[in-house]
């Protein structure tokens, strides 16, 4: 039963990843319930997206984004790299909506959409493969394991300068 | 001399009935995240004290700190204040969100406690308790063990099985020592279910186990309850508490990491071997599971061959790259459990096909598979 359930998972597997080939994956019903429309309206189709570095430990100042002191000036995101972070946000297999870890939310990155005077944050923690979005008066935080390598590359992008942006490995150590 | 032995039993009795379990729960119940679950935690285990108590004839003495007054100084403050006499039982549990740094000298995780300071090492809860030098040391931990921080900055359930009256006093009231656990090893994360954390569910049904057990014991309860448990999660698909053990008013060393610390690694050994037989008996194929499963895996099969038109390109490390080593991976599966050498023999030319990226090659050898599944099909599943 389990090989060839394996091996049926995985036909599907490539059929959904053949199907979805250049095009812009689209929010499942589940990735809709979690962010809502209010929030998805925004992360969909920003005017701008912009990243800066945050202090995982919290620390709020006058400058911070959510409770998290910034720890740089925003960059701003290409075309290319919004699209990486929307098809990572949309994408139902990045999220673990069945279990809930207990590591402390401690982001390294923070992404804000504007769109007119919406805005939706993003905070991204890279120590636990979590994410939290704030907007519309919502807080949500999940997990975003399926996604830790292009959520990974585009820090490493964005922040080619920051040793602890740059030293987080791919896989987690002691997983 | 009957009058002497009559006065001993009774002093001894008294001296029983006169222990105290100092338990001492506490719970981060207002995190948004894991606050359901670590409740469920909470109530598990106040019930769980209230039965350990009444059925071992030791008087409860116990304290629940959750929020809002759970924080790191409230937490410290309530460790400090057990007060145990030297036959007394302590027990203490936490639920809730944790964490280590590259600095933590021990595998013991921190305890996220906002107040002063984000962490409060469990080792520190260990060593203070372990101090007060009670008879028996209970402390379990359910929480992550994962990293957060960067070098550089700064058991089956005996259902039919009577619960055991005189189990309760043999683990909890003649026992004398040190139980130490966490809910994963370093590096890991620790997982909230619904109905509770994942490590604290399986500690309970352990702990119900031992309850009906004809000999119950504490070293078999730890190493069951400190199973590897299968999450499932992307990236991590079991969660694998970490225990130390150790019988006697010995001091327990858990200040070092995992490699020097007498832990009860042949313990775990067992306990993982254990988990590789019963892995065993889940995968015997259900013969009548076969003919529906088959003539799905056809299907896809087929679908597959048809999607892999004359002129597609695969190259190392792309999408379709990826899908279809993700399948020869599943049909090695497959053909490993059938034996067959014929099938191996095609699968195995789908993997060097696909490490030529040879599209043709592939299509050819998954042609020979399609034709091995449809043989089978016909012997083993046509009227």
């Amino acid at each position: 039963m389990r090989f060839f359930s394996a091996a049926i998972l995985a036909m599907a597997m490539l059929n959904c990843q053949t199907t979805a080939k250049g095009v812009p994956v689209q929010p499942s019903a589940k990735v809709k319930e979690f962010l809502g429309d209010s929030i998805l309206g925004v992360l969909s189709a920003p005017d701008s997206v912009t990243a800066v570095l945050v202090e995982p430990r919290g620390g709020s100042t006058a400058d911070h984004m959510d409770g998290f002191k910034l720890l740089s000036k925003p960059v701003a995101l290409t075309a290319e790299q919004i699209s990486t972070l929307q098809n990572a946000i949309m994408d139902e297999k990045t999220y673990d909506f069945l279990h809930s870890k207990r590591h402390p939310f401690d982001p390294s990155v923070g992404f804000q959409f504007k769109k007119g005077k919406d805005t939706v944050n993003v905070l991204v923690s890279y120590y636990g493969n979590l994410w939290q979005f704030t907007g519309s008066g919502k807080t949500l935080i999940e997990d975003n394991d399926g996604a830790r390598k292009p959520l990974l590359n585009l820090a490493k992008q964005l922040f080619p300068k920051d040793k602890d942006i740059q030293s987080f490995k791919e896989t987690m150590e002691g997983q | 001399m009957k009058k002497i032995v009559a006065l001993i039993a009774f002093a001894f009795v008294c001296s029983l009935q006169a222990q105290t379990l100092h338990m001492l729960i506490v719970a981060d119940t207002a995190d948004a995240s894991i606050g359901s679950s670590t409740l469920a935690d909470l109530q598990n285990m106040q019930n769980k004290a209230r039965e350990i108590a009444s059925n071992s004839g030791m008087k409860l003495n116990m304290k629940v700190l959750k929020s809002p007054e759970f924080n790191g100084t409230t937490t410290l403050a309530a460790v400090q204040a057990i007060n145990p006499g030297p036959n007394d039982t302590v027990f203490f549990y936490y639920s809730g969100h944790g964490y280590r740094t590259r600095e933590s000298k021990t595998k013991w995780p921190n305890m996220y406690v906002k107040k002063p300071q984000p962490g409060l090492e469990f080792s520190k809860v260990l060593e203070i308790l372990d101090q007060k030098n009670p008879r028996l040391v209970i402390a379990l931990g359910d929480l992550c063990n994962s990293f957060s921080d960067q070098s550089e900055r700064s058991a089956n359930l005996r259902a039919f099985a009577e619960l055991q009256p005189s189990n309760y006093k043999k683990l909890f009231v003649e026992f004398s020592g040190r139980v130490y656990a966490s809910g994963s090893k370093p590096g890991q994360y620790s997982f909230a279910m619904e109905d509770g954390g994942a490590f604290t569910n399986q500690w309970l049904q352990a702990l119900g186990t031992e309850l009906r057990a004809e000999e119950p014991s504490w070293k078999r309860l730890m190493a069951v309850a400190t199973k590897p448990i299968r999450i499932g999660s992307p990236d991590q698909a079991t969660q694998d508490p970490i225990f130390e053990l150790k019988e006697g008013k010995q001091v327990v060393a858990h200040n070092t990491v995992d490699e020097n610390a007498p832990t009860i690694q042949p313990t775990n050994t067992v306990v993982q071997q254990e988990v590789t037989d019963a892995e065993e008996e889940t995968e015997e194929y259900q013969e009548d599971e076969l003919c529906p499963d088959l003539a799905e895996l056809l299907g896809s099969l087929k679908q597959l061959d048809g999607a892999l038109k004359p002129g597609i390109r695969v190259t190392r490390g792309d999408n379709l790259y990826n899908s279809l080593d993700t399948v020869n991976k599943a049909l090695s599966s497959v053909s490993e459990a059938y034996g067959d050498p014929k099938l191996q023999k095609s699968v195995t030319g789908l993997s060097t096909a696909l490490e030529a990226n040879n599209l043709q090659a592939y299509k050819k050898n998954l042609g020979r598979v399609i034709q091995y599944f449809e043989t089978l099909n016909q012997d083993k599943c046509s009227e």
